[in-house]
This record gives structure tokens, sequence and C-alpha cells, in this order.
């Protein structure tokens, strides 16, 4: 057939099919618009990462530590030609209003120009920064104390004036913003605040921006720093790359996932198409038989077929990708706080493109089966309507469905990166498919043995309707059954990490925490707590030590080892865990939130011993009889490991990964931590009370906090929920397909019934009893499916809480409203049929 | 040596299956159709005749026996290789005219030219369309259009690619007698034009009469006018 022929044909088989071909681009749109909005975030996400890697860290190399940074750092930095350096101290403190209001910030104080990378948005702009005694504030902090540029505010317990409010500066990640807002200071005005006598919590940073010759050698540069700088054991070295790369990692997980989730309604859209392109086909019986006896090969009438099919999933993809362009900028108002500054790149063409084409693969995959039913048109249909279909060449079906399996790993291996986890994907989308639409069919047989004959009108008309043979709804149980199962588990896993949240907190822990309290301080801060009748009140003494070597080899040496290894994550944080700073504290005795797994009580050994928790003990590589080596600021130390514990961090009371025996540390500098419990109207004054009069001491609210984690675990829930609901839209795209395409029979139905004496009110209620039972039914299979698959979700990764099964009333009642509601409308011209259809007019 | 027939059908056979029961629709049929011959098979409903037809042209398979057309066995042909032998050489008129809804009247005619490759298609169609008295209406579409109408189109369609073959199954059937027979009268004129050989099922003895030769369909075999089996 020539093109121009072909063309033609395309254009003209798609006329009296809109309303169809509309379900068929709807339930494609869906899906290509949940893949896109996830391509689109998680490339907005790396884009932003990768663009603002030196923003995200203020520099090409960072050098951290907690101690002054060494002498030799000066040379290196000043053989480097071109680079420039700028000096911060950081330290938690409260601070305070001079009404009273107070709460814990992050000073930062900084020494050269700053900052190297990113932008300082100032109010006033051309404020006088980092000069004499004037400090900018961040506008959070600002406005929680009620003040303003021009005011005062009392660091240290000595009034500083506010010259800036600060909309916007660099090297905000992580969770650090929720400690607190940060105020700017220049190096001198931090020494009038009398912070640097305690000294114990801060972070000296030197921010290094390389110039043009180095720009590229940051990771080079930072190993060899980490060989070349004397006590490179208590520096924290970073390269802009590197903290790229940590970013990344989570990043790749919810692609992973996420993409999976969205993969889904994708998935659902093409069992639309298939079931859209069958009826299609079915209703074009005697068209095709005519087009096969003018000469047309079985292989051109479904090239027609499949040409219009792939115009529209083009349309429909283009449609799908342009509203899940948007994704990046839902993301940016629901992760507001938790983001790096800045937009996030809405334009993504990659995640554009990559929706396009797998919008038409699933398109074309899917819609493949049903053409093969083409092959069984007999063009002897024109002379007789019960001509016998032709066989179909036999490898045609077995082949379709071997190449939707296989499509289908290609595009989920895609989306997650992993060959497994696409087969798993496969396999438990077949299986699910599979029982849904084994269920159905038992169901269909339990429910014709019903006896009928006594049950209202509308609900043995109902009954009936989904009892047909052929009736064409099955497709669309197994689609919203799917979909009811996509949400059902999001439903449910959320409710137990809401839960798990919720019970964060137990009734007797503490609310507050107090870090850095000197040992002189500690009864002042006792008699406050008591004074203001707070509960578990505790207090234990930290002493701040870096790990050196275990038995008698290097932690360097050990490090080394793992970085070698490093690509798994789990491997470069159990390097980390090695050279950090460590806290050790000292106790006689454990509470109950600690129970030794293995060893015994202090005191059997003749030397120093300490009790490690056993997560940490795993990730430092030691066991029962390990000797590990510590440097208490020049003083080294050695303990033997008498006991493994585990700890129930879920208590909140205070807890540490290493207690040392009473005594073994005496001598040593050490600062206490204090917890307590109070009424929220009491922490507000206690924040006041602690802030006039011990400055250091950082109190910090586990409300507060928990509210702003809990904020954004719900912004991202709602979001991952929001995707799954993409699979119950594709489900009813798939149901008003199917009724659509039983337009015909329906207005016929419809008619005869009118004719008979039914009102259109009875006639709809007769659609909304059909369609209720079909969402209860779907609705119900998809939920039971929901309540296994969130019970092994909870059981792999041991959440909290308790699986709440009634909660699924809910869903099922919304799929089955949804269902009802899907299905009425598509069934709206039936419902409007003249009951003289039935005599055979219109 | 006597020129082949454009049709030759040996010990041809139909049998359906209607549960349990085997149906014989056609037994032993053996038949030489001449070019440019017209032909008209009779018998009563249910006697076989569209079988036949369905079995002449290659778009129903035989349970025995074999056809040839223009020399070539069909039973040799698969799916593809018949729908190429039909393209623009075999025209069908049905009962019910089987236009494609969604086309036009004049993208129905367009449609076996187009198929055949004809570069000429939409002046061909357009001829053929103002031939049979509808150059007016090829922007309706069949549903638009009556009986007669929709049969009109139906034989411009048949009769645009020129073929050598129609075949023509009770083209009256559903029309009125006065409106049938104008379509009769217009077939018969494009066949007489074209020198296409022509195949006629009904049950119309009159109309049969117009033929240069007559076969009845009794219990599935062919008989010739004389009574013989042909």
């Amino acid at each position: 057939m020539r093109p121009a022929a072909f063309w033609s044909l395309l254009r003209r088989e798609s006329r009296g099919q809109r309303g169809r071909l509309v379900f068929l681009m709807t339930c494609l749109a869906v899906g290509v618009c949940a893949v896109v909005a996830v391509s689109a975030m998680v490339a907005a996400l790396r884009a932003g990462t990768a663009e603002r890697s030196r923003e995200l860290l203020g520099a090409d190399l960072q050098v951290k530590s907690r101690q002054p940074l060494p002498a030799e750092l000066d040379r290196l930095v000043a053989d480097l030609e071109g680079a420039e350096r700028s000096d911060l101290v950081e330290l938690p403190t409260m601070v305070a209003a001079p009404t009273g209001a107070a709460r814990l910030v992050q000073i930062v104080a900084v020494s050269g120009r700053w900052p190297l990378f990113g932008r300082l948005g100032c109010e006033p702009a051309d404020a006088p920064l980092f000069l004499g005694r004037g400090v900018a504030v961040e506008a959070a902090g600002l406005r929680d104390l009620g003040l303003e540029v021009g005011d005062e505010i009392l660091v240290g317990g000595r009034p500083f004036p506010i010259v800036a409010r600060v909309l916007e500066a660099p090297e905000k990640s992580g969770f650090a913003f929720m400690l607190g807002p940060r105020i700017f200071m220049g190096r001198g005005a931090l020494d009038e605040t009398g912070l640097l006598a305690f000294g114990s919590r801060l972070e000296y940073k030197a921010l290094i921006r390389l110039g043009a010759t180095d720009a590229s050698r940051a990771r080079d540069l930072a190993e060899r720093w980490r060989d070349a700088l004397p006590g490179a054991e208590y520096l924290d070295i970073r390269s802009h790359d590197a903290a790229e790369e940590r970013i990344a990692r989570p990043i790749e997980q919810a692609e992973s996932y996420l993409g999976l989730v969205a993969l889904l309604s994708l998935v659902l859209g093409g069992i639309g198409v298939a079931r859209i392109v069958q009826t299609w086909i079915e209703s074009r019986q005697r068209g095709i038989a005519v087009m096969r006896c003018l000469g047309m090969r079985p292989i051109e009438v479904a090239l027609v077929y499949l040409g219009q099919i792939m115009l529209l999933a083009l349309l429909a993809s283009l449609v799908g990708a342009a509203i899940g362009l948007c994704a990046p900028a839902v993301l940016r108002v629901l992760l507001a706080d938790f983001l790096p500054g800045g937009d996030l790149p809405v334009w993504q063409p990659v995640a554009l493109v990559d929706g396009l084409l797998l919008g038409l693969a699933m398109a074309l995959l899917f819609s493949v089966p049903a053409l093969a039913a083409l092959w069984r048109v007999s063009p002897a249909r024109a002379f007789r309507t019960g001509a016998e279909p032709l066989p179909a060449p036999r490898f045609l079906g077995l082949a379709c469905w071997a190449t939707v399996a296989l499509g289908l790993w290609v595009a989920a291996w895609r989306r997650s990166g992993s060959g497994s986890l696409a087969l798993a994907f496969v396999f438990l989308l077949g299986l699910a498919t599979a029982l849904l639409a084994l269920a159905a069919w038992v169901l269909r047989r339990v429910l014709a043995l019903l006896p009928r004959d006594r049950l209202p009108l509308a609900l043995r008309h109902g009954l009936a309707a989904l009892l047909r043979p052929a009736s064409g709804l099955r497709a669309a149980l197994v689609a919203i059954g799917l979909g009811s199962l996509v949400v059902s588990t999001i439903f449910l896993v959320q409710d137990r990490l809401a839960q798990g949240i919720a019970q964060a907190i137990p009734a007797a822990a503490p609310t507050a925490f107090f870090v850095d309290v000197q040992p002189d301080q500690w009864p002042r801060l006792r008699q406050e707590l008591e004074d203001r009748d707070a509960g578990a009140v505790d207090s234990v003494p930290v002493v701040m030590a870096r790990l050196v070597a275990i038995d008698g080899r290097s932690v360097r040496e050990i490090a080394a080892e793992r970085q070698l290894r490093a690509g798994d994550s789990v491997e470069n944080r159990r390097g980390w865990v090695l050279t950090r700073e460590q806290r050790i504290t000292w106790l006689e005795s454990f509470d109950d939130s600690n129970r030794l797994v293995e060893g015994r009580p202090f005191g059997a050994d003749p030397g120093p011993e300490i009790s490690i928790e056993r997560r940490f003990a795993r990730d430092l590589g030691v066991g029962l009889g390990s000797r590990l080596r510590f440097d208490l600021q020049g003083i080294p130390i050695d303990f033997t490991v008498t006991s493994i514990r585990e700890v129930e961090w879920a208590s909140f009371r205070i807890n540490f990964f290493l207690v040392a025996e009473p005594g073994s540390l005496e001598g040593a500098p050490y600062f206490r931590i204090a917890t307590a419990r109070l009424e929220p109207g009491q922490e507000d004054e206690l924040e006041r009370a602690v802030a006039a009069d011990l400055p250091n001491v950082s109190m910090i609210r586990v409300r507060s906090i928990l509210a702003k984690v809990v904020g954004i675990l719900e912004g991202l829930l709602a979001g991952i929920a929001a995707l799954g609901s993409f699979s119950v839209v594709a489900g009813l795209g798939i149901l008003a397909g199917a009724v659509s395409s039983s337009s015909l029979r329906r207005r016929r139905e419809a008619a005869l019934l009118k004719v008979l004496g039914l009102g259109p009110r009875g006639v709809l209620l007769n659609f909304l009893v059909e369609f209720g039972l079909l969402g209860l039914v779907a609705g119900g299979l998809g939920a039971l499916g929901g309540l296994g698959l969130s019970l092994a979700f909870a059981a792999r990764f041991e959440l909290e809480g308790a699986t709440r099964p009634l909660l699924l009333l809910w869903i099922v009642g919304a799929v089955t409203i949804l269902t009802m509601v899907a299905g009425s409308l598509a069934a709206g011209r039936s419902l409007r049929a003249r009951p003289r259809l039935a005599l055979g007019g219109d | 040596m006597a020129e082949s027939p454009l049709i030759r059908c040996r010990g041809l056979g139909r049998r359906l299956r209607s549960g349990d029961q085997e149906l014989v629709v056609l037994d032993e049929v053996d038949l030489d159709i001449a070019a440019g011959e017209f032909v008209a098979i009779l018998g009563p409903s249910g006697s076989g005749k569209s079988t036949l037809l369905g079995l002449l042209a290659g778009i129903d398979r035989p349970t025995s026996g074999e056809v040839h057309l223009d020399g070539q066995a069909l039973s040799e042909l698969d799916e593809d290789g018949l729908a190429r032998l039909r393209r623009g050489r075999v025209g069908f008129v049905f009962q019910n005219f089987q236009l494609i809804e969604n086309l036009d009247a004049r993208e129905n005619v367009l449609l076996p030219l187009e198929l055949a490759g004809r570069k000429d298609a939409r002046v061909r169609a357009d001829q053929m369309l103002d031939r049979v008295g509808l150059a007016a209406r090829g922007h309706h579409y069949p549903s638009q259009l009556s009986g007669g109408e929709q049969q009109r189109v139906a034989l411009a369609r048949a009769f645009a690619p020129r073929p050598a073959l129609l075949l023509a199954d009770e083209p009256t059937g559903n029309l009125d007698r006065a409106t049938g027979a104008k379509v009769i009268e217009l077939m018969l004129e494009l066949r007489r034009a074209a020198g296409t050989t022509l195949v006629l099922v009904t049950h119309d003895a009159e109309l049969a009469a117009l033929a240069d030769r007559r076969l009845h369909l009794v219990d599935g075999r062919l008989v010739d006018e004389t009574g013989t089996r042909s």
C-alpha cells in the first residue's frame, strides 16, 4: 500500500470513534504524567545539586574540625595558584531579644570574603556585613524573636546591633535548619560574645575556592591533604563533588521506587489501551472484513490501526508530559524548607523525551496483542455475520505477551536501574493481575449462584450486568483493583509511619535537651528545672574523643581500606564512623533502655572497660575483647570492650554508643548533657531564662524539631499518595473506556427499559448499582492485596505502630463512589436514550 | 486450443460445524466460468450460494476441492497472497451494501483504487460517482444515503478499479423492486462497458434470465438449467 493511501486510511479510520479514542488518550496521559512528574522531579533535584554542589558546600574544598585548624593548611592553600580562602567559626547557642523571647540559633562568624560561592541576599542590600559588632540574622530568626533590622539581639547575654535581614545564604543543607536560623557576624564580634570561653561545641571551617588551574582537582586535593595534614583524622576534608555524590544516592533511591509507582499508572494506562483497542476492533469487524475483501492484507489493516494508536499516544503523551513537567514546581512548594535555595529548573527535556518514548512504547506494547485479533477477522464476514474467525498465526499470541513482559521489564529496569527489582516488579504485577482476574472469575461464579429473584429490581439488574458474558468490565475490574491495591498499600504504610511519629515521644520522655552544659552550670540549670516542676530530669557527662586505633591498628589505615571498597554507601558510612569525633560518657549502671546482649557489667576486667551499642560495634568492626585506643585532647587512653548493648533509642532518654567504666576518664575535660520533660508553655519561659543566664547552653526543643520532621514527611507522603492515586484515575479511565465501548448496547437496553415503563431515575439507579458493585468488588479485592503488601512492607522495614485494616473501608468506599461516578458519567449518553431506539429508530 | 476459463472449480466442498453436527453446504461442485461471461446462480435460502461466491474469491476456504482464479490455485496462497490477488481484480457487490460506515461515499470508492496503487485514484473515483449519478453526494456518509444510493456507491466502488471479476450477492435483496431494477440496469451497463466477468447470486428468476448461463444450487450441488450436474 502506498504511503498516501495509508495516511488517508489512517485518518479516516478514527471517525465515529472520537469518544473511545479520548478515553485511550486519557489512560495514557495519566500514566505519562505520573512518569514524567517523577523524572522531572528527579532531574530537577539532580540538576539542582549538580549546579549547586559548590554552593551547598560553600567551597570547592572544605576543611572542618572541632579544634582550631592546623597551621600547615595555610601553607597548602598558599601553594595553590589563585586559590581564595575564607574561615568560619560556627556554634549553636541561645540568643534572646531584649523582650526576653529566646531561641536556639547557629552562629556563623566570618573572616575573609564570604560567601565564595552562591549568593548572600540581605535587606538592606548594602548593609555593612561582618564589620564591628553588627550581626545579620536569617529572616526566620527575626520573625521568631519579634525583632527588626535596627534592633539589638542578645548573644552570650550581650547586646549586638542587627544590621541586616538575611533572605538567602549558601551552605544551608540537610537537617541543619532544624536546629535554628543562622546569625552571621564578623570573627571579631564572636570574640566579644564571650561564648568562646566554653568552646566545646565550636566548629572551625576553612572554605577554599580553587583557581582555574585546580578547579577540577578538588577530589584529588582532598585526598592529598588527608595524607599531608597533621592530625588529619580530626579533620573532615570534603570536596564539592563528593558532597554531590552523597546527595545523589537518596535521589537515586527515590527515582527507583517512585519511578516504579509511576510506571504502574502507565501500565494501567496500557491495559486501558489494550481494552479500548480490543473493543474498537470488535466494533469494526464488518468494515475490516470489507477491507479484506477489497484486497487489504491483515498487516496493512493492523498498520492502519497501529498508526492511529501511535498518533494518539503521541498526543496523549505530550499532554501528560506537559502536566508532569510542572512537578518540580509542586515539589518546591512541598519541600520549601528542606531544599537548598533557589528554584528547581522546571524545563526538563530529558524527562519529557523519556515520558514520550515510554508512553509510545506502552501504547505499542499493549495494543499489539489486541491488534493480533485482526488476523482472525475473516473477509467472509462481509457475507455472513457468523463466519468463522480465521486461525491466527500460532506464534502471534505467545509472542505478543512475551513482548509485553519483556517490554515491561525493560521499562521497569530503566526506571529503577536494577534488573532484579524490575523482574520483581513485572512478576508481582503479573501475579497481582492474575490473582485479581482469578478473584473476579471466582466471584462471578459465586454471584451467579445467588438467587436473584427476591432482590430489588435495581440490584437484580446491577448484578445481571456485572455477570453478563463479555460485559467488558473484567479489565476495568482488574485495573481499578490494581489502583486500589497501590493506594491501599501507600495509605496503610503512611498511617503506620504517622503512628510511629506520634509515638516517637513516649508519655514520660523528655521534651527538651540541653547541650554544652559546663559542669559548674549544671546545679543552676537543675534548679531552674526543679523550679518548673520538670519531669524526667537527667544529666550525664560527655567527653569528646577521637578513636585512634583498634587492636593496635590505626583507624586511618582501616578507614582507607574501607574507602577502597567504596561505592557501597554502607561501607562509606562505616569508614566515617571510625574517624568522626566520638562522644563518650561514664555510667555506674545502665537504665532499662539498655540491654546487655553480650559480655558482662563493668568491674570484672583490671583495665579500663568500655561498653558499645550493638550496631555501632558492627559498624566499627569490633567485638568483645577488642582493644580501642582513644585520643582525649592529646592524651591516649586504652579501653577493652567488655559488653555489647542494645539501646531503645525511641525512649528519647540520653543514650550513648560508647559508655566507659566510671573513673576511667577522670581528669578529662567534659561538659554535660541534660534532659527534662516540660509543658509547652514552660519551655518558652525556660528558654528565656537559659538564654539570659546560661547563654552558651543550647536548649533543643524536641517537639518543634519533630513538628518539622512531621511536616516534611507528611509533604513527601502526600506526594507519594498523589502519585499512587494516579493509578486509580488510570483504572477509572479504563472503566470509562469499557463503558463507552458498550455504549450502543447500553443505549438499546436503556431505551427498552424506558419502553417497559422504567423512568430515567430507575435507569440511572441500575447503572449506579452496576458500577457501585464493580467498585466495591474491585476496591475490596485491591484493598485486601494492599493489606498484604503493607504488612510485608512494615515487616521488612520494621515500622512502628499497628496496621489498621479498618482504614481500608475509607478506600473501598472512595473507590466505590468514584467508580459509580465515573461509570455513570461514561454511560451518560445511554441515560438519555430515547425509547424509540428500542424500535429500531434513533 | 480452447481458452482457459477465468474460474475453474473442481470437487469443491464446504462443510460447516453446527454444534455436534456437520452441515454440508457445498458438495463436489465442478464449475468453469469463462472470461467476460455473465453467470447467474440461483437457489433457495441457505443453499450455499453466498458460500460459493466467497470460495470463488478466496475469502473463504473450501474443506475439499480446488478453485483456480485466472490460472492460480487459491489453495496455494496464504491470506496475504489472496488479498493481493483480489486487489483491483475482484469486485464485490453485497446484498446489504457493506459500505464502510466511517468513510464517505467518495472515500469508499477511493479505497480499492488506493489499495491497487492507482495514481489517478481521485479522478477515477469522481468519474465513477458521476457514472452512477452520485457526483453531488460524494461527501455523504453511508448513513446519510438511501439503500438505492448506497448500492450505487457500492457499484462505483466495485467497478472503479476495472476488475476482471465481479461477484454480486443478491444486489437487489434489500431494495424495493423499482430501485432494484435501476441498480441492476446500472450494474449490467457498467459490466458491458468494462467487459467484466459477472457471477450473480439471486433469487430472482427474471433477473437471472438476463445472464448468459444460469446455474442452480440444490442441496449443495450445482445443476445447470437443464437439470444435469454441471
